[in-house]
């Protein structure tokens, strides 16, 4: 009995080895993994879960959402850059978190070391209580001057959408803010409505009926225009108060579809042409349309160019505002 | 106009498609709930991307049923085998075991089931009537509230499960936050106890952790030599018993919803921390005589904590109905879910689609039904498969428990902390330590962690808001009530009047 | 063995534990103050709960171990000397206990699962083969029924996880 059993082992064992190897098809030829490296419910894991739906239709396959949250959303990106660049694991993150993850010490590979298709463009809004003494920009960036470190922000952390969307709002006003961090959009969103906090920096998705009902007021927007929320609701972009900001504008999150370089050709063009469809898909523009995302797509052959100016643009505001250990310049990114 | 928004949900929710959709959701659900591993958080999100391309009315349906289905399905492993399918039933064992090793364990899961049902239908009455007035209690919770919720949550729980020695549950506590510390801090993302391992730095999650320390000791109990047949014996539901017992507790039924209601309300906090609070308030409102049975196999206390639970659920839609923000971990994949539908929750619901509020109502309270009698069907078969011999069952659960720790973050590290904490676990069970504080510790360790820094750094290092405040000055009182009645310092006071 | 034996060398341990994760508090705090963070104040330091934690852990383990050491009508040095021989010789008798030797044997099966099969065979043959060397281990039964069990076991759980759930399996 032992013989027939320790033969059985080692069957089974040769055999999953074989079937691991698995056969070569054309791509795509079985269900493709795509990790969002957040939980499940946030901004970047909804529009994955659009993206991943409609470039599944034209690719004949199931994309899956895989959520692997933790430490700031590297653990999920280094997943990716450490499985096999065969196609079948996608990584949709968001561009923030993103292009700062070498300066934060997390990896040494840059976003030079990856494919990407940009898809949305979320802007931040700076927002406060509906019972708050600050009417416009001006009136909060006036408090700030008057009391130095002393009125408060509520951000999803350190790196998040609102931490950038506050650090401009610090270098208009010339002096620090308090920096009051949650664990997400969220809980800093409720802090604002509570009062606890002066002013919410996060992203416009986050908030934006709240401010079409009256439950926060809308001071303005770090966008390059003033965005129309609803009829007779436009929030004005900062640049109307303050132009010597515009080279920072627009500030927001990007939201895109990354894979690390080295996959073939022709692999890359059928993603190319997955992404061109889901971003015309109906369903998608839909989705987006109801959380204020702009739809910015930025094909892969563009798609350096832009992280490069955008890379520099956030990794030298994080690195400025000491949050960020790591001088850019080592990854030879430059000060634009 | 509500009446007609109600009846045209019925009418939806009564298609044949839709029934077929809500019984195997239901069922889904229940099944992911009893196997130790799946919570509700990972049965939602799973689920989520099935029903993406449903009719709107259908996934919305399908999900709230396994929502429903997997917070009571926990109850019937944690009856049965004392591992609790999900933290939040990680209450119902304290009792619920007991009791079915006194072979009253169909009775148990009657109990729990009806209460259930029952909960969630109590709860959806909340959700109709009161919206609006609790979601600005809730906005009452700023972060010295969180912190002291988080400090009487642990306590309590410590308090309760090592009845004797309640030092040994607060020890326990203590190490589940000493764990809850590792990885980066949400303040600063500063790494804690992480040395470097980026996997450690994302934090320890806390499914592995409730698996090692539950799972594995009973597990680990199964390894002997000798077949001793300890076979779980399927008893009657004994439903006039039943219902004769809820009967008599339908005021601890309605407090326990109560509760239920409200943590669920306070975004955060979720059905676990709701099942303990309904027990320890059961317990220390009931009679003198009656306290020692808890614990053993005491009814009462199933009743309170699978109430208390499922009660949860309406709470903590009402604030992603009314604000966005989820109450709870199940709620907020369930937030997404909406929004991937297209409905927008949030301050311009009630403008925009008013019928949505109606709809998830009925479908809730249909779901809750639809749970009772499918838990009932299933836990017949449920009593029979985990009547198998334990030395075929074990090694099967273990194999279960490695998937659910794997398909958190879909990450191999997560399986091997597992394994650690299942070591942990058999130390402290061997030391007679409760595992329950350790969890909530692990549970609420980032909250008091967070909230407290948080809290400081907005009133530059002053504590003085803890005294002004009234919400905190009832936890603080309720706080320092709970240490000295421990320590013995009312039964002092007491005898010296006596002696005077 | 008095069970108030194993508690006392328990609660040495928990003691131990707590000393270490209020100097590491401590070290983070130092950390934090340092560049680039430059958190100077205690109280909002991220060092500052873990330090107050393991302060917390010396107090209680170290009031639970005199609960320990209390016996009547003895000093406490003498009841320490005694539950010390008590543990050597508890050491001693149970390094023979076969019963224990047995679960020690099973545990080690799970480790082995967990650390090396899973690492390098996909999920499926890893758990056919853990199930397939538990169940003999266990002498669940006869070989081949043994083998039924884990083969049938294992098929259902990747249908139900793969196929009806849509997760991916390792």
């Amino acid at each position: 009995m032992k013989k027939a059993l320790s033969i059985l082992l080692v069957l089974v064992v040769v055999s999953s080895v074989v079937f691991a190897q698995g056969q070569q098809e054309a791509y795509p030829n079985k269900n493709i993994n795509m990790t969002v490296p957040y939980g499940a419910g946030g901004t970047t894991d909804l529009t994955a879960r659009a993206l991943a739906n409609a470039m599944g239709k034209d690719l004949g396959v199931t994309i899956n959402i895989v959520n692997t949250a933790g430490a700031g959303g590297s653990a999920g990106t280094l997943n990716v850059q450490n499985a096999k660049v065969d196609g079948y694991s996608l990584l949709a993150n968001g561009m923030l978190a993103f292009v700062t993850m070498p300066i934060n010490g997390y990896t040494d590979k840059t976003f030079r070391d990856w494919d990407a298709w940009i898809a949305t463009y979320a802007p931040n809004v700076i927002v406060v209580p509906k019972d708050s003494p600050y009417n416009t920009i001006t009136d909060l960036i006036e408090a700030m001057r008057a009391n130095p470190g002393q009125i408060t922000a509520g951000t999803a952390g350190i790196g998040s959408g609102g931490h950038f969307g506050a650090e401009i709002i610090k270098q208009v006003a010339g002096v620090d803010y308090k920096h009051i961090t949650y664990a997400g959009g969220g809980p800093a969103f409720t802090a604002t409505l509570s009062g606890e906090v002066d002013f919410c920096p996060q992203l416009l998705a986050e908030y934006k009926d709240a401010i079409i009902s009256g439950d926060v007021k809308a001071l303005c927007t770090l966008s390059d225009e003033p965005i129309t929320i609803a009829e007779g609701i436009t929030i004005p972009s900062i640049k109307e108060f303050y132009p010597e900001v515009a080279p920072l504008l627009p500030m927001g999150e990007v939201t895109g579809i990354l894979i690390p370089k080295g996959l073939d050709e022709a692999a890359l063009q059928k993603l190319d042409h997955a992404f061109e469809v889901a971003i015309q898909d109906q369903a998608f523009l839909d989705f987006c349309d109801s959380r204020s995302f702009e739809v910015t797509p930025v094909g892969r052959a563009d798609s350096q160019a832009y992280l490069e100016e955008f890379a520099s643009k956030v990794c030298y505001i994080l690195y400025d505002a000491g949050a960020a250990p790591i001088d850019p310049a080592e990854f030879g990114i430059e000060r634009l | 106009m509500a009446l007609e928004y109600i009846g045209i949900a019925f009418m939806t929710a009564l298609q044949p498609f839709n029934i077929l959709v809500m019984f195997l959701s239901t069922l889904v659900g229940l099944v992911m709930g009893v196997l130790p591993g799946l919570s509700a958080t990972m049965a939602i999100a799973l689920l989520t991307g099935l029903t993406y391309n449903f009719p709107t009315q259908t996934a919305i349906l399908s999900l709230l049923s396994i929502y429903v289905g997997s917070i009571s399905g926990g109850c019937q492993s944690a009856i049965l085998l004392n591992i609790p399918g999900t933290p939040a039933s990680a209450a119902t064992a304290l009792d619920g075991h007991p009791m079915a090793v006194q072979g009253k364990g169909g009775l148990a899961i009657f109990l729990a089931t009806t209460v259930s049902c029952i909960g969630t239908l109590l709860s959806v009455v909340f959700v109709l009537t009161l919206t609006p007035l609790l979601t600005s209690l809730a906005l009452k919770f700023t972060s010295w509230e969180f912190f002291l919720l988080s400090i009487f949550g642990i306590l309590i729980c410590g308090t309760i499960t090592a009845q004797a020695e309640p030092i040994k549950g607060w020890i326990s506590g203590i190490l589940g936050l000493i764990v809850a510390m590792v990885g980066l801090d949400t303040v600063d993302t500063i790494p804690r106890f992480s040395y470097g391992n980026v996997n450690l730095m994302s934090g320890i999650q806390l499914i592995p952790v409730m698996i090692g320390l539950f799972g594995f000791p009973e597990i680990v109990r199964v390894f002997k030599r000798q077949a001793d047949e300890e076979v779980t014996k399927a008893s009657k539901f004994e439903v006039k018993t039943g219902f004769k017992l809820i009967g008599q507790r339908i005021f601890t039924v309605i407090r326990s919803a109560f509760i239920g209601v409200g943590v669920g309300i306070i975004p955060g906090v979720g059905e676990d921390t709701a099942g303990w609070l309904s027990y320890w308030a059961t317990r220390s409102l009931a009679p003198k005589e009656e306290k020692d049975t808890f614990g053993k196999g005491n009814p009462h206390g199933v009743i309170a904590v699978e109430t208390g639970n499922n009660a949860c659920i309406g709470g903590a839609i009402i604030p992603v109905l009314s604000l966005a923000v989820p109450g709870s971990a199940p709620a907020a994949v369930l937030l997404a879910a909406f929004l991937m539908h297209g409905y927008r929750p949030g301050p311009l619901l009630m403008t925009e689609s008013p019928e949505f509020l109606y709809n998830v109502c009925v479908y809730l309270a249909l779901a809750s039904i639809t749970m009772w009698v499918i838990a009932l069907i299933l836990s017949k078969a449920t009593v029979r498969i985990l009547g198998v011999n334990k030395k075929y069952l074990m090694p099967i659960v273990y194999v279960l428990c490695v998937i659910g720790s794997y398909l958190i973050n879909y990450n191999l590290f997560d399986v091997k902390v597992m394994f650690v904490f299942g070591l942990l676990g058999v130390v402290l069970t061997a030391m007679k330590f409760p595992p329950a504080p350790f969890l909530l510790g692990v549970i609420l360790g980032p909250m008091l962690d967070s909230n407290l820094r948080r809290a400081l750094k907005l009133s530059d290092g002053s504590f003085a808001p803890l005294f002004t405040r009234p919400i905190c000055l009832f936890f603080l009182a309720l706080i320092i009530f709970l240490i000295l009645a421990q320590l013995g310092v009312f039964k002092i006071l007491k005898g010296k009047r006596i002696a005077d | 063995m008095e069970s108030k034996t194993k508690e006392m060398v328990f609660s040495f341990a928990l003691v131990i534990t707590g000393i270490y994760v209020a100097i590491e508090g401590f070290r983070i705090y130092l950390r934090a103050a340092s560049a680039p963070y430059f958190i100077t104040t205690f109280s909002i330091s991220p060092g500052f709960i873990p330090f107050i934690i393991g302060i917390a852990l010396i107090i209680f383990s170290t009031l639970f171990l005199f609960q320990c050491l209390k016996e009547e009508g003895k000093g406490r040095a003498e009841v320490l000397k005694m539950r010390w021989s008590e543990f050597a010789s508890w050491v001693k008798a149970n390094s023979k206990n076969m019963d224990i030797a047995f679960t020690i044997g099973a545990v080690i099966i799970m480790g082995i699962y967990t650390y090396v099969l899973m690492e390098l065979l996909p999920f499926w043959a890893a758990s056919m083969i853990f199930l397939i060397a538990l169940f003999c281990y266990l002498r669940a039964d006869k070989w081949w029924k043994n083998l039924i069990v884990a083969v049938v076991g294992v098929i259902a759980i990747v249908i139900v996880f793969q196929y009806c759930f849509n997760a991916a399996l390792p």
